[in-house]
Order: C-alpha cells, then sequence, then structure tokens
C-alpha cells in the first residue's frame, strides 16, 4: 500500500526526514530500471548493498518483495571492498566513503553533499521538499553502467574535481 | 422532368448540349466531392495517427519524470512537440485528473475557420488519451489535442482548386462538346431540312446525300429507299387512278342506264318514264300535238307467280315487253312501272282512233300463247286510256285517268280496254268521298261505342255448340252498318287498325271471363287475325300479357288468318304458327278454298282447322264444281287429321251435303246469326244445341 501511495504521489510534501529515507530508499530501486549493468543476462536476483543500520536502509527493507528489471532485490549488509562485486548498486555514507572509487560494475549512491564531485555516480540532495539527484557520467561510464538518456534528463551532471 | 425535357421543344442540338453539360457537371461533381473528401479522411487518419505516435512517444519518455517526480523535465518533454504547430495542447495529469506537467500552443490558426465550423456543429479539435504505466500500473495520463484548422483550411482550398478544375474542364467540354454534337446532329438536320423540302414541295424525286456508316447514314439510305418506294407506289397509284377512272365513267353509264331502265325487261323504269312523260307533255303542248298513255297489267299474273314460280312470271313479263315492243312505233314508249304494270306512251296521235288501233294490236298480241318453261300459259290485258290534252293536260292526271279506265276494263271482264270518260271520275270522286267520310268517323268509332263485338256460334253435326266466331261490326248512326272488308282496309290505311284489334281481342277475353263466372260451358273462341299483325313482334307479346292480367288460358283461342295472307308470307308464318302453336293458341286458315294454296306447304303448317269459304258452301246445292271443291276439302283436311268448318250454311239442303260429306263444323244463319255478348250468353244458359231456324 505504501508503496502504491508513493508511486502514485511521489511529490507528496515530505513533513519530515522519515518521507525523506522511504523516498530515497523507493529510488534506489527505481533508478535500477533506468540503468544497465553489463552482464545482467547472468543474474538471477538483484542486490542492493547499505549499512543496514542507515535510515534508508530500514525503509528500504520495509518495501514488500521489490522488484528490479523484473528480479527479486536482495538488501545487505555493506561488504568489504573486495567483495564489493556482488553488489549492484552500493548505498554509501560518510563512513562507508572508501567505497566510492570502485572499479567493478556497482552503481554508487549517497546522500553526502558533492558525492558526485568527489567520485561518486549519483548524490541525492533536496530541493526544497523534493529529492533531486546529480550524475557523474563519467565515473558510471568507466565502470560499464549505462544510465538511460530519459533518467539523465532527470539529473543535474557533474564532473569529478580531478576531472575538470 | 425527364420526360418533359425530352418533348421540350429545345432543338435538338441544345437538348444535346444540355444532357452532356449536365453529365459533366455531374461526374465532375462527384469526383470533386470524393477527392476533397478522401483528402479529408486522409489527414483525419493522418492526424490520428501523428498524434497517437506522439502521445506514445511523450508516455515512454515521461516515466521517469513521473517517477521521480520532476515537473520540469515532464514540461520538457512536453514542449519538444512544438515544432508540431497542430497540437493545441498536451498535459500528463496524475492522481485523478491533477495535472503534472503542460503544454499549450500560442498559434490561433485561422480561428474565424474554426468559430464557422463550430458553428456548423463540426469538430474543432482531435483528442487522444494515452495511459503511462510503470510496473504494470497506471501512473499518469497524456492528454494531447490537435486543432483541426489546417484540415479544413487545407480541405477548403482543395476544394477550391477542384472548382477551378470543374469549371476549366466544363468550359472545355462545352467549347468541345457544341463541335462535337455540332458535327454529329448536322447530317439529321439535313434530313429534315430534305423531309421538309418533300412535304413542302410533294416532290419525291429529291434524295439525301450521306457517306456515313453510322446509324444517321443508315437512317439517310432508309429516308431513300423510303422515297423510291413512295415514288414508285405513286406512279402505281396514278395508273391505278386513271384506271379506276375509266371503269367509274363506265360504271357510271352503266348505272344511269340502270337507274333509267328496268333490268329484267330493259324497258324504261318510272323515273325515265316520268322524264318522257314530262319532256312529251312540253313537245305535244308547242306542237299542238295529241298523245295516249296506255295504263295495263296482264290479268292474273298473281296466279301465275304463285302457282308457277317467280322463273315463269319474270320470262313472261320478258316475252309481254318483246311482244309488245314488237307492235309499236318506234316513237312510243313503253315503261315497266314495277311487278305486271306496264305504261305505254303513244307519242304523236291525231286523234282517239290513233290509240285505239294500238290497244287492238295489243289485244291481238295477246291473243298468241305465251310459251315459258314448257308452259303455254294464255296470258291477257286489261288497259285503260287517256288521252293527252283531251282528258287532261296534268301529267298527274293523265296517269290517274288511265289507271282508271284500266280499273273499269278490269270491272267490265277483262283482257280488254277502255278509255277514260268524265263519269269515270265522278265515280271515282264519289267512292272516293265515301271513303274519306268513313275515315274521319272510323277515327271516333271506338270512343262513341259504336264497335261492338258479335258471336256466331258454330256447331257440329249434332248441332251442338262446339265454338263461336267473334266478329266486329260498326254501326254508325249515320252510314248505318258498315261491313268489315270495308272498314278493315281504312283502318289499315290510317293506322287504326293496330289499336282496334287490341280493343276488339280485349273485348273479347273480358266477355269470356264474365262467361266463365257465369259457369257458361268453355268453348273455342275463333278471331280473325291479319298477316300483318301477326308478323308484328309485340302481338304475342301483348296476346300473352292481356291473357295472364284477366287470368285466362290461351287454350280457348283459335286464331283465323286469311288463306291468301298466309301463301303470302309462307316461311314466316310457318314460325309465327309454331310459336302460336307452343303457347296453345290454335290456328285455322280462313275461306280455304279461295286462294291457291300449295298443298306442299299446307302439310308442314302448324293448322289445326280449315274454314270452307262461304261461296263453296252457298253452291253446293246447284254446282257441281263447288261440291266437288267442298268434298275435296274435307277429305284433305280429313287425311291430315285437320278439322274442317263449313260457313255460311244457310239452308238444310246444304245442310244435307256437308253431312254426306262428313264435314267437322258448320257455322251460318240456318244455325244462328251472329250474337251480341248477351244474347249468346243467355243461349248458352239455356241449351248447347241449336235447331235450325229456317
Amino acid at each position: 500500500m505504501v508503496m502504491i501511495f508513493l508511486l502514485v504521489m511521489p511529490s507528496v510534501c515530505l513533513a519530515n526526514n522519515l518521507m525523506e529515507y522511504r523516498l530515497k530508499a523507493l529510488y534506489i530501486l527505481r533508478l535500477a530500471d533506468f540503468i544497465t549493468w553489463p552482464k545482467s543476462s547472468e543474474r538471477t536476483h538483484f542486490t542492493v548493498c547499505i549499512d543496514l543500520h542507515d535510515a534508508v536502509a530500514k525503509e528500504l527493507q520495509k518495501i514488500e518483495a521489490p522488484l528490479v528489471k523484473s528480479l527479486p532485490v536482495v538488501v545487505i549488509q555493506l561488504p568489504q571492498k573486495q567483495n564489493i562485486q556482488q553488489c549492484q548498486i552500493v548505498y554509501l555514507t560518510k563512513e562507508s566513503f572508501n567505497l566510492i572509487f570502485t572499479e567493478k560494475p556497482v552503481l554508487t549512491v549517497s546522500s553526502e553533499l558533492d558525492f558526485a564531485e568527489q567520485g561518486g555516480m549519483i548524490e541525492f540532495f533536496l530541493e526544497g521538499d523534493k529529492v533531486k539527484m546529480k550524475v557523474n557520467l563519467f565515473v558510471a561510464n568507466k565502470v560499464g553502467l549505462q544510465l538511460s538518456s530519459k533518467l539523465i534528463r532527470l539529473m543535474q551532471r557533474v564532473k569529478s574535481a580531478d576531472e575538470k | 422532368m425527364f420526360k418533359s425535357f425530352c418533348q421540350s421543344s429545345l432543338s435538338l442540338k441544345n437538348k444535346l448540349l444540355i444532357a452532356i453539360i449536365f453529365a459533366v457537371s455531374l461526374a465532375l461533381f462527384v469526383v470533386s466531392v470524393l477527392l476533397v473528401a478522401n483528402n479529408a479522411c486522409n489527414e483525419w487518419t493522418k492526424m490520428n495517427e501523428r498524434l497517437a505516435i506522439q502521445g506514445q512517444i511523450i508516455a515512454d519518455n515521461c516515466i521517469p519524470a513521473v517517477i521521480f517526480d520532476d515537473p520540469y523535465a515532464a514540461q520538457d518533454i512536453l514542449s519538444a512537440i512544438k515544432a508540431d504547430n497542430t497540437v493545441s495542447y498536451a498535459r500528463i495529469t496524475v492522481d485523478k485528473n491533477r495535472v503534472f506537467a503542460e503544454y499549450k500552443s500560442l498559434l490561433q490558426n485561422a480561428s474565424f475557420i474554426l468559430d464557422m465550423v463550430d458553428r456548423l456543429g463540426l469538430p474543432t479539435q482531435v483528442k487522444r488519451e494515452q495511459a503511462v504505466f510503470y510496473q504494470g500500473k497506471k501512473i499518469a495520463v497524456i492528454h494531447i489535442a490537435a486543432s483541426l484548422s489546417a484540415l479544413y483550411v487545407n480541405n477548403l482550398q482543395y476544394s477550391l482548386i477542384a472548382v477551378l478544375i470543374s469549371v476549366f474542364s466544363m468550359l472545355l467540354a462545352v467549347i468541345l462538346a457544341n463541335c462535337l454534337v455540332r458535327s454529329a446532329i448536322n447530317p439529321i438536320l439535313q434530313l429534315n431540312k430534305m423531309a421538309q423540302r418533300i412535304s413542302r414541295w410533294g416532290d419525291y424525286s429529291l434524295r439525301t446525300e450521306s457517306n456515313l456508316q453510322d446509324e444517321v447514314g443508315q437512317l439517310s439510305r432508309s429516308f431513300n429507299e423510303m422515297l423510291d418506294e413512295i415514288e414508285h407506289r405513286d406512279s402505281i397509284l396514278e395508273q391505278t387512278v386513271a384506271k379506276r377512272t375509266s371503269d367509274l365513267i363506265q360504271l357510271n353509264k352503266q348505272l344511269q342506264h340502270q337507274a333509267q331502265h328496268d333490268s329484267l325487261t330493259g324497258l324504261a323504269n318510272r323515273k325515265l318514264y316520268e322524264d318522257r312523260l314530262q319532256v312529251i307533255c312540253v313537245q305535244s303542248q308547242r306542237n299542238q300535238r295529241k298523245f295516249g298513255l296506255m295504263y295495263f297489267d296482264l290479268d292474273h299474273f298473281k296466279m301465275i307467280n304463285d302457282t308457277l314460280g317467280h322463273d315463269v312470271g319474270d320470262e313472261v313479263l320478258i316475252q309481254v315487253a318483246q311482244r309488245i315492243s314488237s307492235v309499236i312505233r318506234d316513237e312510243d314508249i313503253l315503261c315497266r312501272m314495277g311487278g305486271d304494270e306496264f305504261t305505254l306512251i303513244i307519242n304523236n296521235i291525231r286523234q282517239r282512233d290513233d290509240a285505239q288501233l294500238v290497244a287492238e294490236k295489243m289485244l291481238a298480241a295477246f291473243s298468241q300463247p305465251f310459251l315459258c318453261h314448257q308452259h303455254e300459259l294464255t296470258i291477257s290485258s286489261s288497259m285503260g286510256l287517256a288521252i293527252y290534252p283531251d282528258d287532261t293536260q296534268s301529267e298527274n292526271q293523265l296517269m290517274r285517268y288511265a289507271d282508271l279506265a284500266m280499273y273499269h276494263a278490269k270491272q267490265s271482264g277483262r283482257n280488254n280496254y277502255c278509255f277514260f270518260t268524265e263519269s269515270m271520275r265522278q265515280q271515282n270522286e264519289t267512292s272516293l268521298a265515301y271513303r274519306a267520310q268513313l275515315k274521319a268517323l272510323l277515327k271516333n268509332a271506338v270512343v262513341n261505342q259504336e264497335m261492338q263485338i258479335i258471336y256466331q256460334p258454330q256447331v257440329d253435326m249434332q248441332r251442338k255448340i262446339v265454338g263461336i266466331e267473334a266478329l266486329l261490326r260498326w254501326n254508325n248512326a249515320e252510314k248505318g252498318v258498315i261491313p268489315p272488308e270495308v272498314f278493315i282496309p281504312i283502318a289499315e290505311e290510317i293506322g287504326l287498325i293496330q289499336g282496334l284489334e287490341e280493343w276488339a281481342f280485349s273485348e273479347i277475353c273480358e266477355d269470356y271471363v264474365q262467361w266463365r263466372l257465369q259457369d257458361l260451358p268453355d268453348l273455342k273462341v275463333s278471331i280473325n287475325i291479319s298477316g300483318h299483325r301477326l308478323r308484328q313482334q309485340d302481338f304475342l307479346k301483348f296476346i300473352v300479357k292481356t291473357l295472364e292480367s284477366l287470368g285466362l288460358p290461351t287454350s280457348f283461342l283459335v286464331f283465323e288468318v286469311h288463306e291468301a295472307e298466309i301463301m303470302q308470307n309462307l316461311e314466316e308464318m310457318k314460325s309465327i304458327f309454331k310459336q302460336l302453336n307452343r303457347q296453345g293458341i290454335k290456328i285455322a286458315v280462313d275461306n280455304f278454298g279461295s286462294g291457291y294454296t300449295s298443298l306442299t306447304y299446307l302439310q308442314q303448317l302448324a293448322v289445326d282447322e280449315f274454314k270452307i269459304d262461304a261461296q263453296f258452301v252457298r253452291q253446293l246445292d246447284y254446282h257441281h264444281g263447288s261440291h266437288s271443291v267442298v268434298q275435296a276439302i274435307v277429305s284433305l283436311a280429313h287425311s291430315l287429321k285437320k278439322s274442317v268448318t263449313a260457313m255460311g250454311v244457310e239452308n238444310e239442303m246444304q245442310l244435307n251435303h256437308l253431312r254426306v260429306l262428313d264435314c267437322s263444323a258448320m257455322q251460318g244463319y240456318l244455325f244462328a246469326k251472329p250474337l251480341s255478348a248477351k244474347e249468346l250468353s243467355t243461349l248458352l244458359s239455356r241449351t248447347l244445341y241449336l235447331m235450325p231456324t229456317g
């Protein structure tokens, strides 16, 4: 019910942080629909790695039987850097910023300020009461992720500091 | 309308032109309408397809914008359709028609056309809706609409072009049709002109010239063939007319001859006689000369016709004409007036004796018997003579006087001649005056109750009354009792006979009703009926109607018809008698023996009774010939199984003869004179047997 509500009413005024987290959790899953991972055909499920203590992780886990590209979604605790390739999406916090640079085809998402400029791929930020996104296409493309132009159209495009 | 157009007085050329223009207009109109409609349909379909594609593109592109709640991005997507200036608006709605993003065209194209279209009730724009799905759920709806103004403008332009092309085509068609029609109907017009010339001048030698191989050429050739035929017929007709005219002239001559001559004898007929008489009168008057007019007929000629047949009669007439012609002079004129009556104009005589000489010669000519069809016939003639101008100067009177003289010649024993005298005229005028008086009196005889029905009983050999004969009696206060043989011919002449007979019949029937009421014995009643009346169609109807109105049967009636009248119209009488017999009415032959009854026919006639003429009965006791006649009639009647009644029995001697001859019934003064109805009923109530009164 919550999901339907959120799908239909994406711009409900975010009265508090809880709403923001829930929206972010939802957006993480929706992003996957517009991104192509290499060798995605071999996959049987879709893995989202997140610090399970984070508020966004809690909201993610609340979503009932979530599907991404028709695959069931598994939410797991952020692994070590060497095991990062088991994740398709990682949601990073300040504490797990070490995972930002990855050579593997893993989509990195975060709500930290200037995440994209610092080498992350997609950064959530608030504009008024809306959750907006920034993207660093260079980073995403480097690891073989292809973002749909339809998605890119919504995002603010940034470049890494070193790129500039 | 089509019929009236075809029958209008327009020329053929104009009719064809109008028909072509109408057909071309109709075709152009239909083609234009179809093209414009087709164009409109195509435009409509294209517009719908374009809108559908645009809707689909927007739907595909706007999913992220919707799910990531980015109306600006959505707005951007919608703005992309700005390129299509027909789209009037596009909008994305979510959450039950809440507008998520919207695009509106700022262009206001041909708004006056749209106003007009709107006023006509036609659609002004096309709308489409496209649902947007994400993960199998409807998340938004795309509304997109396009203005139809471009379509209408386009179609208007298209129509305008169609009209222009049509008008141009029409003009071209009219010009072309005009040329073609003129060349096509020109031969027909020439043919028409030729026909008019032929009918006006009647010159059938004219021909049309046409080398065309089409129907018009064929028509021209047929027209020429028809003219050939007419010319040919004309010449035949002229020949025929010439021949007919000469035939007619010939025929006219013949007819003229026939009109003036008797076909049987070749003598001049009455017409030529009258013409000649007139001329001779004038000539005689001018030259102070006399001429005699002889009127003559053949004695008993009717008997020859009746007994030997008309062939013999005709032969006699021819021989008489030849014989008389041979004894008269060339200047005398012999004419046949009809039947056996002849006239002879004895022209140019000095005195009466000259005419007498001719009459003597003629008598001498008749003295030799005539041989006709193996019959040797002795024929005599009675002649009357009148002399112009001694007796009269009037042609008509001359003829009458000759006729009167002939009548006297007959009266004085036939086979002689008689000159007209003044005393003959006086005698004739006296009898004519008497007849004139009777005519006047007869008209009122019934009204004045001068007419009476009297009944004479008929008895059998035992003197028992077996029947009665009804007789009509006219007792005039001034002239006394006038016998029926006098007044019946007068009644016939002045047309009173029918009324008189009907009155008499009704009287008889009423008397009969009275006798029946008095319980008198039923007797048969004989009534004299003229053959003329019998032959009239309504007679039998009258009889039946009268009897029915009084409730009387027909069985008591016996109609007596004179023998001579039966013989005159034998075949007709046969059928009339049959009809009467069917009705139950008996027939008696009156005055049997006085005429010339053909015994061959006697058997075939449906008669029941013979009545022997009184003249034979009267002579029974002293004239042997009469005795033989009566005997013959009675035995004839017996052999034919008919009853026979002797009339005019007046004495015992006659009665005895009749008894010996075995006559069936008798009638006469010996038994009873005619009685009135009242006297008869008194007699019958007393006795049925009558003693001789003598």
